[in-house]
């Protein structure tokens, strides 16, 4: 049985795929099959890593627009540095087969 | 700046706001923890223990409570849907850090911390382990290349001092094995400052909520098989404390303290996540003012010295200076 990596992780192997960078809201529908039934697996929650990750310097914000609501939405992009740590860990030719994850 | 800018700089510093405010409150209920669990403590079956030697009560009580701390925060975890990420946490490098940091803190510290009080007495021991906020941050300028200005360097250091006087204690009595019980304390030290920078680098890749539900199980399995057998000398007597406690009234009190601490250390934790080491274990560390405080106002135990009052108010200027201007920790690092 393959086991799934934690939510985090995930995520910044999306950011590492998805190279024009993805929102909290676009992450949410990438990862909500593979976290199904789980609580933690919901916008707001990814958003808070989100900002715990930029914080240390492994994503950034690429952009930033208002939606219709007038509510911020941030498209993050990861950094060099956010890489380098994700790969310590993860095998780069892993990390485009989310489902047959290695680490 | 245009509006767009100017929301995305208010939810970066609101974001840093709400990691030294978490901060501050989790030195506070680290303060009211530690006062309940002195109320436990001075009953039985603690009590009647105490005779066997002076490190039993605390580290059996330490046990105790981090085994009951780490099932509060299990139970927040299920609740916030997060229960499936420990086993995917542990299996990963970030999360065997985690792990390693949570002997250092927590079994290594406080066992060299009481047999620092034993061996060295309560001056030199509050002195020595006050200064671990000082190595986190030494240690994380080094190794996270965490952001630290002038001000919050100087507001670490009051924090200290603060911490020191409050704490103040007029040594006596003879020690014979002191230097023991001097390098005990910097054991202490070093634990308490390298848990917060080795969880801190895990925890970029690990949740904070799951990384201190890690802390709890580690911290209890380390004491209950390498602690537990040691603390009245070789035998069993640790165990025989722990198992009548957890059948007493007096666990009731434990359970109190230990879901304080448990929410405590969460709040710390999300704090060295959201805010970075050095201004989390500085305001930890305050915990020595709002134990005072929380003393008199539960127990009536402490009475408002001069020092006390001076170490307060040295405590809050460099718990103020450590929190400094919420713009400066949107990027908490150099990398």
């Amino acid at each position: 049985m393959k086991t799934k990596l934690p939510l985090r992780f995930s995520i910044l192997q999306l950011l590492i795929k998805e190279s024009e960078g993805l929102t909290p809201e676009q992450l949410f529908h990438k990862l909500k099959d593979s976290y199904p039934n789980e609580k933690q697996c919901q916008p707001n929650t990814i958003d808070e890593h989100l900002m715990s990750m930029k914080g240390v310097g492994l994503i950034d914000v690429k952009s930033a627009i208002f939606d219709g609501n007038n509510q911020l939405i941030s498209t993050y992009i990861i950094t060099d540095y956010g890489i380098a740590r994700l790969t310590k860990y993860v095998k780069l030719a892993t990390i485009n087969m989310p489902q047959n994850q290695k680490f | 700046m245009n509006s767009i800018q100017n929301a995305l700089l208010n939810k970066n510093i609101g974001y840093a706001k709400k990691g030294v405010i978490i901060g501050a409150i989790a030195g506070m209920l680290w303060g009211l923890g530690g006062i309940i669990i002195s109320v436990a403590f001075s009953k039985d079956p603690f009590l009647s223990f105490s005779n066997l030697s002076l490190y039993i009560v605390p580290l059996v009580g330490a046990c105790l409570t981090d085994s009951i701390s780490g099932i509060s925060t299990l139970i927040m975890n299920i609740v916030g849907g997060k229960a499936k990420e420990y086993t995917r946490v542990v299996k990963t490098k970030p999360g065997k850090f985690i792990i390693i940091a949570s002997i250092f803190g927590g079994p290594m510290a406080m066992s060299g911390y009481y047999i620092g009080l034993y061996l060295a007495g309560p001056f030199y021991t509050m002195a020595i382990t006050a200064l671990y906020p000082a190595v986190g941050a030494i240690l994380s300028r080094i190794f996270l290349k965490e952001k630290i200005s002038r001000n919050a360097w100087l507001g670490i250091f009051l924090c200290i001092i603060g911490a020191i006087i409050v704490s103040y204690v007029v040594p006596t009595g003879t020690y014979p094995h002191f230097y023991l019980g001097i390098t005990a304390c910097f054991l202490a030290t070093i634990g308490w400052g390298l848990e917060g920078v080795i969880c801190a680098y895990g925890m970029d890749l690990v949740d904070p909520n799951i990384a201190i539900g890690i802390r709890w199980f580690t911290s209890f399995i380390v004491y209950f098989i390498a602690v537990l057998p040691f603390v009245a000398g070789i035998g069993l007597s640790g165990y025989a404390l722990f198992f009548t406690a957890f059948s007493s009234s007096t666990i009731l009190i434990l359970i109190a303290a230990a879901v304080v601490n448990a929410v405590s250390y969460f709040w710390y934790y999300k704090s060295i996540n959201m805010s970075g080491v050095s201004r989390a274990l500085a305001l930890m560390i305050t915990y020595a003012l709002w134990g005072i405080i929380f003393g008199w106002i539960i127990t009536g135990s402490a009475n408002i010295t001069f020092n006390i009052v001076i170490g307060a108010i040295i405590i809050v200027a460099g718990a103020l200076l450590v929190a400094g201007k919420p713009s400066d920790l949107i990027k908490i690092r150099d990398n």
